[in-house]
């Protein structure tokens, strides 16, 4: 009986929310994302770039900590609980395989919370007190194999992976290390030694502008290959020049355009 | 004496509406707190089914010829799977695949070694059972007959608890069939104690140091034997990715038109993708160590094998018709790079996958052969 009543709510509940969000039942204001390669916009199946064979199979962060600098104060912009947001922890990106899973929004609880706003800033990165739970009771954005390494080192908070139509491969894939704990299946009790967290702050910030993800400044300086992954590990070279690219605000790989951006 | 037969005849209605209702709410047998499997909605679970599907899963007049039966290559003692290099159907032909394990099978994201578009097991069930190359079951032309073997008293009784009705065709039989593998959960192994249940004596300290490397990056063995059940082509209820684990881990590198020996390239045969070419879905690693011996075409004998086989990084062949270095395959997956192991670590690590192993699973009469009478039943 109780899974009837299950059923019942799902099939009325899913419904009502579509409606809401067609209507616009007291939605918040939305912050959106893009991902570019030199400006253009990077499509499924499509190499990046016309005379370059590299074509994208993934990419996900997670995004938390997120807030808003209004009349020269920071404050806590909150999410909405949504299939792709849980607790003010977003997971952003695609999937380009047959799921074709994609999200490149974060909706915000309060409709007016993006007014007036000068600057935002967020971590990608998943908080220490989500990052090692039991994966089995994990619930929405967590409840993730892919993006999973172990209870003792989290999650990854950043996934890109990438093949190249002569069978190369490359992978970037950010998270916590040294994580000190009995072993890969227990969880810490304090921070890691490396939590690798990534503070993008976008100064200027403009709510009617979609945030630029440029893959080509992230990219920057390294030689994609197979040789040169970086999962992370302390002895992958282009560990230290990625993490520079990608938390150096002057690198621009997570920006928006200005208003006359040549 | 009117009473008493009043009385039994209520009763006997109260028993059988319980009938009814026992066979309505099926119990997973899954830890607390764990996704359940997903479910077609035209085939839902109920423990009458699954009895049924237990006696037609060992039962060799399932077969054309009578001399075989699911069991034959899915044998309960070594966790639902064979230990042939690959399987022998019914009519004596040899198979080119080695025959999978049936553990957790309710929760495969896509069901044969390399088919991404076999999602359920009621589409799968038809292969062995209809398929005709290679024979397995030998179904194809002989259904009538079948069918009237299997028009049993005993059948006829299983099938109305089942079904409510005493006809067993082949669609009902196929339901039971993919029910009764949709109860085959195995999830009570060591690893499982010390995991889910955080008994830290679950695991030797060995097994914990083969853990560790396991979920390692240096190793990356989790990258496609992750999650609870030890492969990444999984999928439950609340699973919110779909991942297509299918990989290619540089067994082999022939020479010729495909860099698969043209026996068996895998996805590459469904999908007509040149990448997919070498590529086979990544089988669970639960009970490995009853599951010998390995891979889609059981060419690596023991898990020692396996072990150094991902250690080199692919396979070298120097010799015969199937010469290459796998290790240069140009379609193998970036995961599989190859790492140094000492032989403590080896074994540790060895040590870890037999911790994979779920005792109770290869015991539990529920998922016994029927037909097998235990003459000694003590404790």
């Amino acid at each position: 009986m109780f899974v009837c009543t299950v059923a019942v709510i799902k099939k009325f509940v899913l419904p009502f929310t579509l409606i809401c969000m067609l209507v616009g039942c007291d939605k918040g204001g939305t912050l959106n994302f893009e991902l570019k390669y030199n400006n253009q916009s990077v499509l499924c199946h499509e190499p990046l770039a016309k005379n370059q064979p590299w074509e994208i199979e993934q990419f996900w962060f997670y995004v938390s900590d997120l807030k808003i600098k209004k009349q020269g104060q920071w404050q806590p912009l909150l999410m909405e609980n949504t299939q792709w947001q849980h607790e003010n922890v977003a997971l952003v990106g695609i999937h380009c395989d047959e799921s074709g899973d994609k999200n490149w929004k974060i909706d915000l609880a309060d409709s007016t919370s993006l007014d007036e706003g000068s600057a935002i800033k967020f971590k990608i990165a998943v908080p220490f007190d989500k990052n090692h739970q039991n994966p089995l009771k994990a619930q929405s954005v967590f409840d993730n194999a892919n993006m999973f390494w172990t209870w003792q080192q989290g999650y990854k908070s950043l996934r890109l992976d990438m093949s190249s139509n002569n069978g190369d491969a490359w992978a970037f894939h950010v998270g916590a290390v040294g994580c000190q704990s009995p072993s890969a299946l227990r969880s810490p009790k304090k921070q890691c030694r490396q939590p690798n967290i990534i503070n993008v702050t976008i100064n200027e910030f403009r709510q009617d502008k979609a945030m630029i993800i440029e893959l080509t400044n992230l990219l920057k300086g390294v030689e994609i290959g197979h040789q040169n992954r970086c999962l992370s590990m302390p002895m992958q070279s282009s560990c230290q020049l990625l993490m520079d690219n990608i938390t150096k605000i002057s690198q621009r790989v997570m920006f928006q355009e200005a208003l006359n951006d040549d | 004496m009117m009473i008493r037969i009043g009385v039994m005849m209520v009763l006997g209605f109260m028993l059988a509406a319980c009938g009814d209702k026992k066979s309505e709410t099926y119990q997973w047998s899954l830890p607390p707190d764990f996704p359940k499997p997903q479910v077609p909605a035209k085939n839902p679970m109920s423990v009458s089914k699954v009895e049924l599907g237990r006696h037609l899963f060992y039962d060799k007049n399932l077969s054309a010829n009578g001399l075989q039966s699911c069991s034959s290559c899915h044998e309960q003692a070594l966790a639902f799977s064979d230990a042939k290099t690959t399987s022998v159907g019914s009519t004596g032909q040899v198979h080119r695949r080695n025959s999978q394990a049936l553990v957790n099978v309710a929760f495969n994201r896509s069901l044969t070694w390399a088919n991404d578009e076999i999602v359920t097991l009621e589409r799968q069930i038809l292969l062995p059972l209809f398929g005709q190359e290679p024979v397995e079951m030998g179904v194809t032309g002989h259904e009538k007959d079948i069918l009237a073997t299997l028009d049993t008293v005993n059948y006829r009784r299983l099938t109305k608890q089942a079904f409510g009705d005493e006809i067993l065709d082949f669609d009902r039989i196929v339901m039971s069939l993919a029910s009764f593998s949709r109860s085959l959960i195995s999830l009570n192994s060591p690893f499982d104690h010390y995991a889910y249940n955080m008994e830290d004596e679950a695991l030797t300290p060995s097994q914990i140091r083969g853990m560790n490397l396991f979920f390692s990056e240096k190793l990356e063995c989790h990258h496609c034997h992750g999650g609870f059940n030890f492969t990444q082509s999984t999928t439950h209820e609340k699973q919110q990715l779909d991942l297509r684990a299918f990989h290619n881990t540089g067994l082999y590198n022939t020479a010729g038109q495909y860099n698969y020996p043209k026996q068996d390239t895998g996805l590459y045969e469904v999908t007509g993708k040149i990448q997919d070419i070498g590529r086979f879905r990544t089988p669970t690693l639960r009970n490995i160590e009853l599951t010998a011996p390995y891979m889609h075409d059981g060419s690596l004998e023991t898990l020692s094998d396996v072990v150094d086989f991902y250690a080199a990084g692919g396979r070298h062949i120097t010799q015969g018709t199937r010469q290459g270095d796998g290790r240069d395959n140009k379609n193998k997956s970036q995961f599989v790079k190859g790492f140094a192991l000492d032989k403590t670590q080896k074994q540790d690590l060895l040590a870890f996958l037999n911790g994979l192993t779920d005792r109770e699973f290869v015991t539990n009469a529920t998922h016994s052969n029927p037909f097998i009478i235990e003459v000694d039943k003590r404790e």
